[in-house]
């Protein structure tokens, strides 16, 4: 399943240039800071 | 038993990898109406590349020569600690996220420092880009892994995988949601996918190799592409897609 998303993305982007690399990888570091923000948040593990 | 499943697992991974990039290809040409090429064709290339006479450039040092192999092996003992694929197997428990992202960037430098060694201006390029976008990426894999590590109870990647599959924590499905789209973007980072590196041109910084080298490097980016998808499988059960 992951592999035919990895196949859809590549058939439907362009490549980015260098200088746009970073905003993608901010996104990802975004969403990885949502996701430590929103378990604790929703209560950690207690 | 245990141990031989751990072994199988280990040795289904890597015969795997070939076919998972075939997989992709084949699809992606399905997409764009061309004819698909077979699922095999991965063995195929790796055949004939292996056949391959070995050249190596008169300036190339002895860094040249070893390297292959030391970007090779962090990869595959990251395929050691990763969880096990077969109820009952054997697996390593202790090892954490840290150690894992860790080994992937040690390979990352080795291969830097084999792009360096040629002292061609490809080699210069394709090594800056590998450091520069490995500096991104990496910080965003620990945080990503460090989460879904504290959502299920372990720091280690086996246990908490097992953890997860055992009980997961459905009142943190926003958290996995995010952690998930966060692992995509990591998985096409560090395998060198569109939209962030051409995996038919990423190879630049390895033209001043000869095809038995070539041919390592092609096959630990499928190894690569095949660990982060198996782990991001594994670790996050892809309940929610």
């Amino acid at each position: 399943m992951i592999a035919l998303a990895v196949a859809f993305v590549e058939t439907n982007m362009a490549k980015l240039r260098l200088f746009k690399v970073p905003n993608l990888l901010g996104i990802a570091i975004v969403f990885a800071f949502l996701s430590l923000i929103s378990f604790y948040v929703l209560g950690g593990n207690a | 038993m245990s141990f031989v499943y751990y072994i199988f697992s280990i040795i289904f991974l890597v015969l795997l990898s070939p076919l998972v990039l075939s997989f992709i290809k084949s699809f992606k040409m399905r997409l764009l109406y061309k004819k698909p090429a077979s699922l095999f064709q991965g063995y195929r290339n790796f055949a004939k590349l292996f056949s391959k006479e070995v050249i190596l450039s008169e300036e190339a040092s002895t860094i040249t020569k070893v390297a292959p192999f030391l970007v090779l092996s962090p990869l595959i003992l990251v395929l050691f600690f990763l969880p096990p694929i077969f109820s009952g197997s054997f697996y390593i428990g202790f090892v954490d996220a840290f150690t894992i992202t860790g080994l992937l960037a040690l390979s990352t430098f080795f291969l830097m420092l084999l792009g360096l060694d040629g002292g061609n201006s490809f080699g210069g390029i394709g090594s800056s880009r590998e450091a520069f976008i490995s500096s991104l990426s990496e910080p965003a894999m620990i945080l990503t892994v460090f989460t879904i590590s504290l959502m299920a109870n372990n720091l280690g990647i086996a246990k908490a995988a097992i953890n997860l599959n055992n009980h997961f924590p459905f009142t943190h499905m926003a958290s996995f949601t995010f952690a998930t789209i966060s692992f995509f973007i990591l998985l096409l980072c560090e395998t060198g996918r569109i939209p962030i590196d051409n995996p038919e041109t990423r190879w630049q910084v390895l033209l001043n190799l000869s095809f038995l080298p070539l041919c390592l490097h092609l096959y630990l980016c499928r190894l690569d592409l095949d660990l982060i998808l198996f782990y991001l499988l594994r670790s996050l059960r892809l309940r929610f897609l």
